[in-house]
């Protein structure tokens, strides 16, 4: 009990000073509510519209995590391929680049055309910025497997296929689960700007759009009460990877012992 | 029980790539069932000849033989053991799991065969404690004996073996030197064993070879003073410290 106080105390009291300053600056200083609304506001705007910012969190929380989960499963399968055949990985390595610096917006549209207006190509935008993180992850740490281990593969007579199951890809684990954990964060940004473009649609409305409706509006505190949501969605997933990969390495490695 | 594996060099040259010469024209043959312990300065090319033996490596001219009952077969995919300077345990497997890897590999065991040559190996090299232990839990010296028991399960003929114990302390090395040898022994493995401690050399060795600098060329080929077996007085035994002395001065001579 004294031991929780002393970790979360300090950052508890912290926020209640912030959201006390900034409840009374607003006042203070009559800033329109349209601009900076008090926290008391934004309170308000949340139990209002609970149960939309609660619909709107399952939507595009559930849109994100099939964005990761096609980018895990996506970017591991390819990394092992590349890893695998080098010269697959001289080919495409280079384009690979290309879903790291496209810009999700530009290509939004593209996926409307695709995929209709909806989750599906949602999920795709979150998918494409959340998978490169996890092919660099997971290929690097193929890439630095300790070559006597492999020289001691080689003795045993080893073939390719095990020496990817029983070598590189549990070799791999640490740098995979990092790429996971910056993957999941990126598809929950990705999942909220694909619905910037792509979200309208079967009548299910994710944060983005209710971000995207609340600006229009003017209702700035409804905007906020979003925003809070989907920085909660994204630690959320975030602390749920984090969580499986302590689990996975755990046993041996010197990340998750302590 | 097969016959003790017999290894020859053939007028051996190993070049690496940016042409730097390691072995050049290495004629050398070792005895079936002996312990040889090759003893040369650091960056002389030991650790390329072991490469060469295991067959991990192919020499750019003459011929690198195992013969097994008087059969010559090129070293790849021989009945090999290998034990590196480190013990090279695979960090997310347990002792037992690590030690299993090369019958996995090679897949011709069941699940119980592969079961029972685990524990006599780990019982072999004297864990059969420590079997489902992660190897970041283990000791350096309990660390080499996983790696020993590795490369023993799948009943090795010919063991390999690269200044193994060099970073263990001084106890625990006499201790795994006095192990090794008798292990060797009775199995009857062919032994070649690198290291660039004299002492360590003289103690264990039927036949020490002491190699120049870069590239190795033999410059003393010596017999041990003592019969097969070994102990521990021996190291404070006049001949002891004769051949001790031998070996020195053959490695100074060499150029070391
Ligand atoms: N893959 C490689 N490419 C190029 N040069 C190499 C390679 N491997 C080893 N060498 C060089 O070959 C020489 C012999 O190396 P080797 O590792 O066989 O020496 P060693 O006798 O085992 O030395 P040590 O006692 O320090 O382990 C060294 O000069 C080394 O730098
Ligand atoms: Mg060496």
């Amino acid at each position: 009990m004294n031991r929780a106080m002393h970790h979360i105390g300090p950052p508890l009291v912290a926020l209640a000073l912030l959201l006390g300053t900034w409840e009374l600056l607003v006042r203070a200083l009559a800033v329109p509510a349209f601009l900076l609304p008090p926290p008391s506001a934004i309170a308000q705007a949340t139990a209002d519209n609970a149960s939309m910012l609660a619909n709107g969190l399952v939507q595009t929380g559930f849109t994100a995590v099939i964005g990761f989960l096609l980018s895990a499963l996506i970017g591991n399968l390819t990394a092992w391929l590349l890893g695998t055949f080098r010269i697959l990985e001289r080919a495409f390595y280079p384009y690979t680049l290309f879903l790291q610096t496209v810009p999700i917006v530009t290509v939004a549209p593209l996926l409307v055309l695709w995929f209709g207006s909806g989750t599906k190509a949602v999920a795709v935008a979150a998918f494409i910025v959340s998978v490169f993180p996890v092919i660099t992850g997971t290929l690097s740490g193929m890439r630095a497997v300790d070559p006597n281990l492999r020289d001691l593969f080689r003795l045993y007579g080893a073939g390719r296929l095990a020496v990817l199951a029983k070598l590189e890809i549990p070799a791999a684990l640490p740098q995979t689960v990092t790429g996971l954990r910056v993957a999941s964060g990126l598809a929950v940004i990705g999942t909220i700007v694909g619905e910037f473009v792509a979200g309208f649609a079967d009548g299910k409305p994710g944060l983005g759009i209710i971000v995207l409706t609340a600006y229009r509006q003017l209702k700035t505190d409804l905007l906020f009460a979003a925003v809070l949501g989907s920085s909660v969605l994204g630690l959320g997933l975030f602390a749920s990877v984090q969580l499986l990969g302590h689990h996975l390495l755990r046993r041996w490695h010197p990340s998750a012992r302590n | 029980m097969p016959g003790a594996i017999s290894l020859r060099f053939e007028r051996v040259d190993r070049r690496f790539d940016d042409g730097l010469v390691a072995i050049e024209g290495l004629d050398l043959t070792i005895d079936a069932g002996s312990f040889t312990v090759l003893l040369g300065p650091s960056g002389c090319g030991k650790s390329t000849l072991l490469r060469l033996a295991a067959g991990l490596d192919e020499p750019q001219s003459g011929r690198v033989v195992l013969a097994e009952d008087g059969v010559d077969r090129s070293p790849k995919g021989g009945p090999t053991g290998f034990v590196f300077q480190e013990a090279q345990l695979l960090p997310w497997r347990t002792l037992e799991a690590n030690v299993a890897l090369p019958l996995e590999l090679a897949g011709d065991t069941t699940a119980a065969e592969l079961h029972a040559r685990v524990d006599e190996a780990l019982r072999r090299v004297g864990l059969a404690g420590a079997a489902t232990r992660m190897p970041h839990e283990l000791s350096g010296g309990m660390k080499m004996r996983a790696s020993l028991a590795r490369a023993l399960v799948r009943a090795p003929r010919l063991f390999l073996l690269d200044e193994p114990f060099g970073a263990l302390d001084e106890l625990t090395r006499l201790r795994l030197d006095d192990e090794l040898r008798a292990l060797a022994k009775d199995l009857r493995i062919t032994v070649l064993f690198v290291t660039h401690s004299i002492q360590e050399a003289a103690y264990l060795a039927d036949r020490v070879i002491v190699f120049s600098p870069r590239p190795a060329r033999i410059v003393g080929d010596y017999a041990s003073p003592f019969a097969d077996v070994r102990h521990a007085d021996q190291r404070f035994s006049e001949p002891f410290a004769a051949f001790v002395g031998t070996l020195h001065d053959a490695l100074v001579r060499g150029g070391a």
